[in-house]
């Protein structure tokens, strides 16, 4: 294909993206999580976890690459992140706009922010009206909705359809005695595409 | 003059003033004068594929009003078709009325080309209507065209004849308005009432006050325009004005409803359609006061959102759409902010709100402009449009995704703001300190941190670690304020950790209650570890030891020993 930075020239130029195709790029460690192994724009992604079982860690280092990318990310009603671990999995902090609310409102403000921003997460529970609304709103507007959900129960706190959806079951800590080691990894259930229910083994360093 | 007559609702008496006299001016070939176009040259309007107006050359070529455009595009090759622009058609009409605004400041635009106003004032004013409608004639006669074409070439206008109630308008002995009546490009109709005025227009003429039944009652019943009803009308004999005018009025409202009383007020020349009130001769301007005098800039933004979108709704009517504004605050005490906002894309409301609120904010808030902030409530706001452009280069609903991506993230900031007030939006940045909360604080967000991005990212990065923080990773969710939790040892004993920094028994359950459901069994714990957080301050130093701990079902977390109370501060989610 002759010379591959004329090549780059004509991308760089003339950038053909279909936007079914518009995808943000996130890191390799969800190769196996996520459909197409990045998020595309305008799905809806949910993220369960009970507290203490990883899911945050999930999060940070799911939205890590997008905003090193430059993506603006927005936190809806999503209190008491420990930002230095934000750092920690390399989330680029001066893209992130946070965003407090009272729990009648977040599915009001995640849709003011879905206008603007790139990725938006929201705390669960929402209802189904509104979640449907959202759904839509991140589809017109080609932006990832991610919503971060402590339940426990099936039901999730998001009651309609999700692109994907990813449960951490569990982390599973090696110590080294003086203190906590780097080194957990996450029991991970994966609900990727609606049908495929598959289970996999996350170990990184998060 | 009033009379008792049947009006607002259907059969509902009403009192109400009489129907007033009103000045139509009509200019039928206005598609054409709009662009320049000659009357004899061949040339069609055309809208859904069907011809809308002809210049007299097409007409001589056979081709009339309502022709498909394919027939008439094979009677001639010369024939120039032109797709109907409204919004072209009503700006440039704007021109003629600037100069009928001379004479009223209230005129209605009923369609590009036709417009009118209530005579009453300007009759008084100009000295009579005769005098008034020979000024009118003479102004617009005097209007000058680009097209370099002398009016006398324009449009003659047929006068079939002068209807016996009524006389021709211009028709003068002193000569200088009847030049018009051959060879004027306009029309101008006087009548009692809009109706009656515009079908005035058509022929020219001035309908006597009081005539205007008379006046009607010749012409066919398809004045009142086309439809089912209409047909019904003639097919049930109703063919004139005047059949209708016969009728018992409340058997064509039983009949024909709403339309019916429509028709049949407006036939025997009950007509109390008024004029349409333009806000002001200057449509691009606007003043919002405040009365109480407002200090918040979420009121002021609050109260202008009304006005500005209006003014931007009566713009975005005439086609226009505004690329610079200056919003001008006067406060109380004569302080006084003004700043002109530009954009390339057409500005819509939001954006002016938003900007107006910034502007606000870099007045109001100390230290943040080179202003002085100002001492008293802000009691107007003006704006006005400095520069428009007629057409839009993006629909304004696509205009949203055609923004840059960092205006577009402002914007939805600013709303959330203007919903939720300036404390509920934060961003992250760096602080100082061995604790997880003391590591990164919330600042407010202000339009100023926008700029950092980039520029100050290397100094978010290179925060030192302090001495005595707690090894990395960092947990994922810090509790500012710390949630009081409950730890035991065997046997429910409390634990506590002595002096020397040793347990008084071994850890075994952790409870608590909103952050976990159940108690949590222990199955390491790491520490304690005793510390004193900024010992150089006598009123903020805190005493405490801190453990991780980590339960069996491998939740790791980070608890804390102050005043002999135990806390959770920090949990590895």
């Amino acid at each position: 294909m002759g010379n591959p930075a004329l090549a780059d020239l004509k991308a760089f130029t003339n950038p053909q993206t279909l936007a079914i195709n518009q995808t943000i790029e996130v890191s390799s460690d969800f190769q196996e999580m996520l459909p197409g192994a990045s998020l595309r724009r305008g799905t809806v992604g949910v993220l369960v976890g009970t507290p203490g079982s990883g899911a945050t860690s999930l999060f940070f280092s799911l939205i890590a690459t997008p905003s090193q990318r430059g993506n603006w990310i927005a936190l809806v009603g999503l209190e008491n992140l420990g930002f230095a671990s934000a750092r920690g999995h390399g989330v680029e902090l001066s893209r992130l706009v946070s965003v407090s609310c009272i729990q009648t409102d977040l599915a009001e403000v995640a849709s003011m922010m879905l206008d603007g921003f790139d990725i938006v997460a929201v705390r669960a529970p929402i209802d189904a009206t509104k979640a449907r609304k959202l759904a839509t709103k991140a589809r017109n507007q080609k932006a990832v909705l991610i919503v971060l959900s402590n339940s426990d129960s099936r039901s999730l706190g998001w009651p309609v359809g999700s692109d994907f959806s990813i449960r951490v079951l569990r982390s599973i800590w090696k110590t080294d005695g003086m203190a906590m080691a780097a080194q957990r990894s996450l029991d991970v259930e994966v609900d990727s595409n609606k049908w495929v229910t598959r289970r996999t083994r996350l170990v990184a360093g998060i | 003059m009033r009379r008792h007559v049947r009006s607002d609702s259907l059969f509902e008496e009403v009192e109400r003033d009489f129907s007033s006299r009103i000045l139509v001016l009509s200019v039928r070939s206005w598609s054409f004068i709009a662009r320049g176009i000659l009357p004899s040259s061949q040339a069609v309007v055309v809208s859904d594929r069907r011809i809308v107006a002809i210049t007299q050359g097409a007409a001589k070529l056979g081709i009339s009003v309502g022709d498909r455009i394919q027939a008439a595009v094979q009677k001639s090759s010369q024939l120039k078709v032109i797709d109907v622009d409204s919004e072209f058609e009503s700006r440039e009409f704007e021109k003629i009325v600037n100069v009928m605004e001379d004479f009223c400041p209230e005129v209605e635009v009923f369609a590009p080309g036709s417009c009118g106003f209530e005579m009453k004032g300007p009759t008084r004013y100009f000295g009579g209507e005769v005098s008034l409608l020979n000024k009118v004639v003479g102004a617009l006669s005097d209007i000058d065209f680009d097209s370099g074409v002398h009016k006398s070439n324009w449009y003659p206008r047929l006068v079939t004849r002068p209807f016996s109630s009524s006389v021709l308008v211009g028709q003068k002995k002193d000569g200088n308005g009847s030049n018009f009546l051959g060879g004027s490009w306009f029309s101008i109709g006087v009548a009692d009432g809009a109706f009656a005025a515009k079908v005035a227009s058509g022929f020219g003429v001035s309908v006597k006050p009081g005539l205007t039944r008379e006046f009607l009652s010749g012409f066919p019943v398809d004045i009142f325009g086309e439809g089912s009803d209409v047909d019904t009308l003639k097919g049930s004999g109703v063919t004139r004005v005047s059949d209708l005018a016969a009728l018992p009025r409340h058997l064509v409202i039983e009949r024909f409803g709403a339309f019916g009383k429509r028709i049949f007020d407006l036939g025997v020349g009950y007509d109390f359609g008024r004029i349409a009130k333009r806000e002001s001769k200057k449509i691009d301007q606007l003043r919002v006061e405040f009365d109480p005098p407002a200090y918040l800039a979420e009121t002021i933004v609050f109260t202008m959102r009304k006005g500005v979108s209006e003014l931007f709704a009566t713009l975005g009517r005439e086609g226009l759409y505004p690329l610079r504004i200056r919003v001008v605050f006067e406060t109380e005490t004569a302080e006084c902010i003004s700043r002109i906002w530009s954009s390339s894309v057409p500005i819509s409301s939001q954006f002016l709100l938003s900007w107006s609120r910034w502007q606000l904010d870099a007045w109001t808030q100390p230290g943040s402009g080179a202003k002085e902030p100002p001492r008293s409530g802000v009691i107007y706001c003006d704006i006005e449009v400095l520069d428009i452009t007629a057409s839009p280069a993006t629909q304004l609903d696509l205009y949203a995704l055609a923004l840059h991506p960092e205006e577009r993230v402002l914007r939805a900031i600013e709303r959330a703001r203007a919903k939720l007030g300036d404390g509920a939006i934060k961003v992250p940045r760096p602080g100082s300190g061995r604790s997880p909360k003391d590591q990164f604080k919330m600042i407010s967000w202000q339009l100023e941190l926008f700029d950092e991005t980039g520029e100050k990212k290397t100094q978010l990065a290179d925060s030192e670690p302090w001495p005595g923080r707690i090894p990395d990773p960092a947990p994922s969710l810090v509790f500012d304020p710390m949630v009081p939790v409950e730890i035991f040892g065997l046997h429910g004993v409390a634990v506590c950790v002595g002096g020397n920094g040793e347990f008084n028994t071994d850890p075994e359950v952790i409870l608590a209650r909103g952050v976990f459901d159940k108690p949590k069994k222990i199955s390491r714990v790491l520490g304690p570890w005793p510390m004193t957080e900024k010992w150089w301050d006598p009123n903020r130093n805190r005493r405490l030891a801190r453990v991780q701990v980590i339960s069996e079902d491998g939740v790791a977390m980070i608890a804390v020993l102050e005043h002999s109370k135990w806390y959770l501060e920090a949990v590895y989610d």
